[in-house]
């Protein structure tokens, strides 16, 4: 039984507790439509981070993670790619709304072998404002 | 015979008893069912710099290939609960994690045999049939060298670069794989005799993004003797 204030504002419901903020808005959950979708897709934001999370982890050798827009099925994916492929080589119609680098070289000095280190903490530096846009921009 | 029963109960009754104190993984043996481990370096974490720093070597062995030996014991016991139930799906599903984590630790456990401390050999050039084979096939030392740091450095992702010999052709190749990919992937008659890990986290804290100079760096520690060793048995 949602209550009110979840109904009314839907994006707001069970979202990470945001600590530390970047400046520019970093790590603030997304608002709006995407909020909308993401809870939709995934059932809440904290749901979305976890499948993200754990598809990184298991990533075999280098790639990336990606949260994306199904434009044909009108939904929302997560997806991995290998090397520098890009999110397109799984499918045509997906566009790339949020990407995480996991090739070792981007945590490796600081977080060495602990890649899931590295995706816990990522999630207080994404720029969610940016990944609105593409998605209002894609889904109209 | 009744002497063979008694001993096999006898060595399980043990098993089972010492598992207990080795913890989960290990009581799979009383079940018949191999536990890989990890296995000693030969050399000190410090003794291959600086070619290879101690921070990576000890980073390298004690977590990623660690990491690799556990989950491949955990992927093999999941299979050996889903084989005689027939699961299908299970045994299918399992092979991804049984190819990676299982080539992880065969390709580190060659890679650790590979390289030696200067002052056991390291990097002194193959001598004897491995030195006359290289020559034959690739011109020479150098020309090898050149070969594999090129192939090495081109590399997409993740992956290995090897010398192997090729016993149906009897042959010297050079050959990359992907991720943990061992070189038999590339051909069920190849026996790797060097392999060299490209992956980033076997440079990247030392070398950072040039990968040429660690592959450069790298053949200061080669261990030449054990590739001789493996030659010489697999190509009589």
């Amino acid at each position: 039984m949602l209550s009110l204030r979840a109904m009314l504002l839907p994006s707001l419901s069970s979202r990470v507790p945001s600590s530390s903020m970047a400046e520019e808005g970093g790590g603030e959950p997304p608002k709006g439509s995407l909020g909308w979708a993401i809870d939709e897709n995934f059932g809440s934001f904290v749901k979305l981070a976890q499948k993200v999370n754990a598809e990184g982890a298991a990533l075999q050798g280098s790639g990336w993670v990606w949260l994306g827009l199904d434009k044909e099925l009108k939904r929302l994916v997560v997806e991995t790619t290998a090397n520098q492929d890009p999110l397109v080589t799984k499918g045509p119609g997906l566009v790339p709304l949020l990407g995480i680098d996991v090739w070792e070289h981007a945590y490796y000095l600081q977080y060495k072998n602990v890649r899931p280190d590295y995706l816990k903490n990522i999630w207080k530096v994404i720029n969610w404002k940016y990944a609105s846009e593409v998605y209002d921009k894609e889904s109209s | 015979m009744a002497a063979r029963p008694l001993l096999t109960r006898t060595l399980a009754i043990v098993l089972r008893r010492d598992s207990a104190a080795l913890g989960a993984p290990a009581a799979a043996h009383s079940r018949g069912l191999h536990t890989f481990t990890l296995p000693d370096l030969s050399y000190d974490y410090g003794a291959l710099e600086p070619a290879i720093s101690g921070e990576i070597m000890e980073l390298h062995h004690k977590k990623h290939h660690q990491t690799y030996v556990t989950n491949y014991n955990k992927a093999l016991e999941q299979l050996h609960d889903a084989l005689p139930k027939g699961d299908a799906s299970t045994i299918v599903k399992l092979q991804s994690a049984i190819k990676f984590n299982g080539g992880g630790h065969i390709n580190h456990s060659i890679f650790w045999k590979n390289l030696a401390p200067v002052r056991e050999g390291g990097g002194e050039p193959p001598k004897g049939s491995l030195g006359w084979a290289i020559d034959e096939n690739f011109g020479s030392f150098e020309k090898l060298v050149q070969k594999v740091n090129a192939e090495g450095a081109a590399l997409q992702g993740s992956g290995w670069l090897w010398l192997g010999l090729d016993k149906e052709l009897k042959r010297l190749v050079v050959e990359t794989t992907a991720n943990q990919d061992p070189l038999a992937t590339k051909g069920p008659g190849l026996v790797p005799l060097l392999g060299i890990d490209v992956w980033e986290h076997a440079y990247y804290l030392q070398y950072k993004n040039v990968r040429p100079d660690y592959l450069k760096n790298i053949w200061k520690v080669i261990n030449w003797k054990y590739a001789s060793e493996v030659y010489d048995k697999e190509s009589s």
